[in-house]
């Protein structure tokens, strides 16, 4: 293909568009073609859209209808809230589009595989965002592969970010789960769904096995928001994958002041013959100078927990200085260019929408498992129950 | 002198000081050359000491893996809503130590090889609920389902 690849962005500010439609822009391979997003969609969300569409300077167009229906337009991302995401998917994959999938890619189980088979029927390339194509998760694999730790016993990750202001939960119980019903709130995420998506797909990546049960359970232990809007900001899951080995995955918020960077990002592999962990601030410089102490932010009203990169702009968000990381956006490929690839040269990527439905999968599994108190055996099937959306 | 008891009063020291706030989380993973009898007793040891740190008796625990595995892995539940990801496995080159401990309002993180320091114990004397805690991971790690434990009290 010589032409460039004509990228559709679905829904714009406050997403994690913000942060993709940069990076595919970034890339001389790509054009940006528009931005769009369903024609009923609520207007607070279609004002948000052309602000981002207009500081990208590209055209909003209103339907999404209309807009898939374009010959230029080879590529979709898409970053509708979860509610939404699933139906979006599936009509841009039956429309002839390559997806690349905020996450995680839905909370339906039914609509995952129904994206999973939309994509299969129309032969397009899908790819949900992860840190599985970051150096040191690459480093990891490598380590693997070389067989330097023997028979691979446990695979332990974590990914917990480092934003909010903590300390306003209330302690002392612990909590009831019964699977989230809404996602998508001004001042909190479910947690384990939101973060626990990460390590659940590296455990998953590095490993190369399936889950197979899954043990967990999900905690307010930082936040009131997340407590008031009766969603989790910590979770954990103790897993078995196929052939008996032992995993764990942990994904929460943890607050802006409870990590000297952006937040806990590792995983500890554990073999036979010795043990490694390889975490993403692990290659780093560590300074220290004689300059103000980095101060958490002031909390945006729509934003209060620090998701977006523009409301973060508006707060006058510092970055933390004291560790610098060898790898960041100027030296290694993004996840987004790394999707650019696998679609020119004709191979699946690592984290297809089959993957992603999956993860969806052992999401659902463990907040079945939290509410149960029990092992939960995968696979679940799609059942009703399953459905919504 | 023992890694475990210099370990076990700096993180008493720091919470002590209210600096992390209330520790809701630990996730300690230790590689360790033992023999593989030792797994389970390491890891009721170093339950006994996370639920000293925690400040409670768990409640549940859920284990994978075994002695003859190589490893032992641990959810460890407590009645505040506290929560333990426990580690022990066997090790050929040098044991080592790696501690994430979040509190409500901050975290403690700790990696550590170890040179000069004795692995064992990691508790300075037996304690009765130290056997109460290694009979609950044999249970689970027969059965494959979580245990319940009854109050030390």
């Amino acid at each position: 293909m010589n032409e460039l690849l004509g990228v559709l962005l679905v829904s714009g500010r406050l997403t994690h568009q913000e942060s993709y439609a940069r990076e595919f822009a970034r890339d001389p391979r790509c054009r940006l073609v528009a931005l769009t997003d369903e024609k009923d969609v609520r207007e607070e969300r279609a004002c948000l859209n052309r602000e981002l569409a207009e500081e990208l300077g590209i055209p909003y167009v209103p339907s999404l209808d209309e807009a898939l229906s374009r010959t230029d337009i080879h590529l979709v991302s898409v970053c509708a809230e979860p509610e939404r995401r699933g139906r979006i998917l599936t009509q841009c994959a039956r429309a002839g589009k390559h997806l690349y999938i905020d996450k995680p890619m839905t909370p339906s189980l039914s609509i995952a595989y129904e994206i999973a088979e939309a994509v299969k029927q129309n032969g397009v390339a899908s790819q949900m965002f992860s840190t599985i194509t970051q150096p040191w998760a690459r480093q990891a694999k490598q380590v693997i592969e070389s067989g330097e730790l023997g028979e691979l016993l446990a695979a332990h990750a974590d990914c917990l970010v480092a934003k909010g202001h903590a300390g306003t939960a209330t302690l002392g119980r612990r909590r009831t789960e019964g699977p989230p019903e809404q996602f998508t709130f001004v001042d909190s995420k479910p947690e384990l769904y939101d973060m626990g998506i990460y390590a659940i797909a590296m455990v998953r990546w590095l490993t190369g096995r399936e889950i197979k049960t899954v043990y967990a359970q999900t905690a307010n232990y930082f936040f009131e928001a997340h407590q008031r809007n009766d969603v989790e900001d910590f979770g954990v899951l103790a897993m078995t994958l196929e052939g008996g080995l032992a995993a764990s995955a942990t994904g929460g918020r943890i607050g802006w002041t409870s990590h000297p960077s952006t937040g806990l990002n590792q995983v500890h592999l554990v073999g036979s013959r010795g043990s490694v962990l390889v975490q993403a601030h692990g290659a780093r410089l560590e300074v220290f100078a004689n300059e103000p102490h980095w101060k958490a932010p002031e909390e945006h009203p729509l934003d209060p927990m620090g998701l977006w990169r523009s409301t973060q702009r508006e707060v006058n968000t510092q970055t933390k200085k004291s560790w610098i990381s060898l790898y960041d956006e100027a030296t290694c490929k993004s996840d987004q260019s790394q999707f650019v690839d696998c679609i020119l040269e004709g191979r699946k990527s690592e984290l297809t929408a089959e993957d992603a439905a999956v993860l969806t999968e052992v999401i659902l599994a463990a907040y079945k498992s939290a509410a149960d108190r029990e092992v939960v055996h995968l696979p679940l099937g799609i059942s009703p129950q399953h459905k919504s959306g | 002198m023992n890694y475990w008891k210099s370990l076990q009063l700096a993180i008493e020291m720091t919470l002590a000081a209210g600096r992390i706030g209330t520790p809701v989380f630990v996730r300690c993973t230790a590689s360790v050359v033992e023999s593989e009898e030792s797994f389970i007793s390491l890891m009721a040891d170093m339950t006994e000491l996370v639920s000293g740190w925690l400040g409670s008796f768990p409640c549940r625990l859920y284990a994978l893996g075994g002695n003859t595995v190589g490893q032992v892995t641990a959810t460890v539940e407590y009645p505040s809503g506290a929560l333990a990801l426990l580690c022990v496995a066997r090790t050929c080159s040098r044991p080592r130590v790696d501690l994430v401990m979040l509190g409500s309002n901050g975290a403690v993180y700790h990696s550590q090889e170890l040179f000069c320091f004795s692995m064992k114990p990691i508790l300075e004397k037996a304690l009765g609920t130290t056997e109460v805690i290694t009979s609950a991971l044999n249970r689970s790690l027969a059965s494959g389902v979580p245990t319940d434990l009854a109050s030390a009290e």
